[in-house]
């Protein structure tokens, strides 16, 4: 039954079927009536919020999480009002590394490789990548693009740009862990060679860290470089124009760009600094606002039913997992961990602290989103995974003859509503198993210090995280999560997890060019994973996106961090 | 005035120091709200810790921006890069404009509600009494939210984002603001005005102005608002000087680009030289709206001397 039940609610997600149908199909199974309604609520609620892809026919149920485009625009927009959460830091692409400098930059500042829409990797300013052997990366530099102060782009350019990664305060600088050394090979040519095979870096080249500026620019402006008073200067459809402090950042569109194909249809796009929640939603309601991407979950509700435009939850890389950061107490009992996981409703979980916007994961912390190839392969195998249902009995048989005695304490956000909600839920789930957990509100301003410090995660047993994948790679972020990493390197590793067979087969994978074989390692690595959790993966949140109902074309997936998105908005 | 100036100079010298103190020892690091949160690995923090000195002790910091300060250069903001000058400066204009237009309505309705109140006993002062009660209790947050709303939302009137551009544009735009940050402090006001002047309507020289037939707006004039004055000044100063605070919330509830909602953000990212510029100006703000309170006392009764004493 539960299978069954997980069956539908995977193809409810992934393919949409019609309401109709959905209860068809359900009472065929012998769900009751309340049981269908329900999973046709934790996946997504509202009929008025809008499927994107133009598939927005009257009776779909919404697909939560694959939007990837909206309706192609039908002609120019003056101007585009577009909503941040918050103000970005200097757009100097060695630092952007964090939402909304990027959803900006982007647009500005572009890479050697571009996340796509449909989270795929394509030629961005590298014209071609090729690997001759493990070790060695060629890209071929696209000619005839210029830089938005008039200079060419040029082979030395992108050295010089990627070489700003070698310095450690580059926020980047992980992507280059495994690097030995970058060299002009060519006049059009750059080749990168490697300490160890890594077939996470090309991803990461549609990231920031693959990013090329103009050296001469970069270099005269030295650390004002992006800020303020030294905007950034790139090859993109836009071109940085003014920055107010503390109001709106303004860019223009780049008439020269390389790409005509996809010139931008927008002459200006305003970015105004909105961090209140409420504020956010209410600009978008009235129009004064015409998008944003993210928008708070707390508006949802309102926007869904808006006349105002249109809701959109695009493809994501995001997910929302809890890791465990102890190597003692109840949670060092991987039994402990899988009962846990069980007792924790995740699909009421995407219903409530979601707002509906959200997928429940199948004990993987990687979404479907993350897999850019063999992905028939990932699907079968996910739906393999046991599924996101709430499964008392089967947790309390797993809790049989375990020591529950001793407190877990876990940490959220202070006044941050989600991850209080979450912790909660987590604690209700725990009370049902007889296991003792505190709810430990940490300081906003330390929280993300329980990533960095090992003495911020003293007494702290777990802690939620919402993170994402930067690049559509399973591997970016499960590997340096569930395998031993280098004192230096970037880990999420914080329970010292260390089972030998996901350790052998994700070693293996990271070195494995091809995409099929290091798919079938992944997937091995992610059974075992979830018959032994390192994590608790929870749901993946969707991209909420809307747009007011005078401009269209924003693409509605995750790519808006990575994928020049402003070019392809204009009016409706 | 030179002794007022010395004790201005002292309290910043002495604020300074508790407040760089504070956020030095508050919990949280600079480098979560410049990486945004996400994990680096260690030799990345490492080397953004030196680049920004945050690797240095307390008091070597502290002269630093001192000895800087004092060279008129108030340092760079960690997050932005920017001078803290430049970054305070735009902002100085929305907040001045905002708590400005706040004060007057605070002045104007305030005072002619407490008035109104206190020379028309009956259904008009239970009338004006009642809103006042309710008004006193309503948060900013409240306010914003409610005006939002009905103007923004229902009647479409009103933007609610942002500080506008040019008078017109500004003071369309700040007006929901300025009506929420008022609001208390209108009722507050008009309840003070009203105790007060009900007081002196009760004295003997106002009965006799009365009994000698000295017309009611004579009397109302000259013997009741002139005597009310100083405590309706004094109410109305507290207020408007609280107003400096309040402008956080409403700020952050409008996107408004002033100091309070700079503050807000810089607090929360550590970014200790636009904190210490924003404490500093604010406290000077609050110390210099007294010192006005002060100067109008001895314009209102000239028995008040200025500074306290008598020689002034």
């Amino acid at each position: 039954m539960t299978e069954d039940r997980f069956d539908l609610y995977e193809e409810l997600t992934r393919d949409g079927l019609s309401r109709s149908d959905l209860f068809r199909r359900g009472a065929a199974l012998g769900l009751t009536v309340p049981t269908i309604a329900a999973i046709a609520a934790a996946c997504g609620g509202g009929h008025s919020s809008s499927t994107g892809s133009g598939s927005g026919a009257p009776g779909t149920v919404p697909e939560v999480g694959t939007a990837v485009t909206t309706p192609a625009p039908t002609g120019e927009l003056d101007q585009l009002k577009w909503g941040l959460f918050y103000e970005p830091g200097p757009l100097d692409w060695i630092y952007d590394y964090n939402y909304e400098e990027n959803t900006v930059v982007t647009n500005i500042t572009e890479s050697l490789m571009r996340l796509t829409p449909q989270l795929l990797i394509e030629p961005g300013l590298a014209e071609s990548h090729s690997v001759p052997d493990d070790l060695t990366h060629v890209y071929t530099i696209r000619q005839g693009v210029k830089f938005h102060d008039g200079s060419p782009m040029q082979a030395a350019d992108v050295v010089f740009s990627m070489k700003r990664h070698l310095n450690p305060s580059s926020y980047w600088a992980f992507a280059y862990f495994n690097v030995k050394s970058i060299e002009q090979t060519g006049t059009w040519e750059v080749t990168v060679h490697m300490k160890r095979p890594d077939v996470i870096f090309p991803g990461l080249m549609a990231t920031p860290a693959g990013g090329v500026g103009p050296q001469a620019y970069v270099t005269a402006k030295g650390k004002n470089y992006g800020t303020a008073t030294a905007g950034p200067v790139g090859t993109g459809p836009f071109k940085f124009t003014s920055w107010n402090q503390g109001s709106n950042i303004t860019i223009s569109r780049n008439d020269e760009y390389w790409d005509t194909a996809h010139a931008p249809k927008t002459k200006s796009v305003v970015f105004t600094f909105i961090p209140e929640e409420s504020t956010m939603t209410t600009g978008l309601l009235s129009g004064e606002i015409d998008g944003a991407y993210h928008t708070p979950y707390s508006g949802l509700t309102q926007l869904r039913s808006s006349s105002a435009g249109t809701l959109y939850l695009g493809k994501s890389m995001l997910f929302t997992v809890i890791y465990i950061s102890t190597t003692s107490g109840p949670l060092a009992n991987i039994n402990v961990r899988k009962a846990l996981l069980k007792a924790i409703d995740r699909q009421a979980l995407a219903k409530a602290v979601y707002s509906g916007a959200a997928t429940p994961l199948p004990s993987t912390m990687t979404p479907l989103g993350q897999w850019s190839y063999a992905q028939s392969q990932a699907k079968a195998a996910y739906q393999k995974l046991p599924p996101p249902v709430l499964d008392l009995a089967g947790a309390k048989k797993l809790m049989q003859g375990v020591d529950t005695s001793g407190t877990i304490v876990i940490a959220t956000r202070a006044s941050f509503q989600r991850y209080i909600n979450i912790a909660s839920i987590v604690q209700d789930a725990g009370k049902k198993l007889g296991l003792n957990i505190q709810i430990k509100p940490v300081n906003p301003n330390d929280y993300g210090n329980l990533f960095f410090s090992d003495s911020a995660r003293k007494g702290i047993d777990m802690f939620i995280s919402e993170n994402y994948a930067d690049i559509p790679e399973p591997l970016e972020t499960l590997y340096v999560t569930v395998t031993p990493q280098p004192a230096n390197a970037l880990t999420y590793n914080y329970d010292d997890y260390n089972n030998p067979p996901v350790t052998s087969d994700l070693r293996k994978a990271v070195a494995e060019s091809d995409p099929s074989k290091r798919a079938s390692l992944i997937i091995d690595a992610q059974s075992v994973l979830a018959d032994q959790p390192a994590t608790l993966p929870l749901v993946s949140p969707a991209v909420p996106l809307f747009l007011n109902k005078r401009v269209t074309g924003a693409p509605a997936s995750f790519c808006y961090l990575y994928y020049p998105w402003a070019r392809d908005v204009g009016a409706a | 005035m030179a002794r007022r100036l010395a004790a201005l100079a002292g309290t910043l010298l002495a604020t300074s120091f508790i407040v760089y103190g504070a956020v030095y020892l508050a919990p949280g690091s600079p480098l979560t709200a410049l990486t945004g949160g996400r994990p680096l690995p260690p030799s990345t923090l490492h080397a953004i810790s030196h680049q920004y000195g945050f690797d240095k002790p307390f008091i070597v910091r502290y002269w630093d921006w001192l000895t800087g300060v004092l060279h008129g250069d108030f340092g760079q903001s960690v997050v932005s890069r920017q001078d803290v000058s430049s970054l305070i400066t735009p902002r100085i204009g929305t907040t001045v404009f905002l708590i400005a237009y706040a004060a007057l309505l605070i002045l104007l309705f305030g005072v002619a509600m407490g008035l109104v109140s206190a020379l028309h006993k009956g259904h008009v002062d239970t009338t004006i009494l009642t809103v006042t009660s309710v008004g006193t209790a309503v948060p900013s947050i409240v306010a914003a939210i409610v005006l939002i709303w009905i103007f923004t939302l229902q009647l479409g009137w009103l933007p609610a984002i942002g500080s506008g551009s040019g008078f017109g544009d500004q003071l369309r735009h700040l007006t929901m603001p300025a009506v929420a940050l008022a609001l208390s402090g209108i009722a507050y006001v008009a309840r003070l005005t009203r105790a007060a002047a009900n007081e002196e309507l009760r004295r003997e020289h106002v009965a006799t102005a009365r009994s000698r037939g000295i017309p009611e707006r004579y009397v109302v004039q000259r013997h009741v608002l002139r005597n009310a004055l100083v405590p309706i000044t004094t109410a109305a100063g507290l207020t408007i000087a609280g107003l400096i605070a309040g402008t956080v919330v409403v700020e952050n509830a409008f996107a408004l680009n002033g100091l309070g909602s700079f503050l807000v953000q810089a607090v929360g990212q550590k970014d200790v030289p636009v904190v210490q510029a924003i404490c500093l100006i604010l406290v000077a703000a609050f110390i210099i709206v007294n010192t006005v309170v002060d100067l109008l006392y001895a314009v209102i009764d000239p028995r008040i001397g200025f500074g306290g004493g008598r020689d002034g």
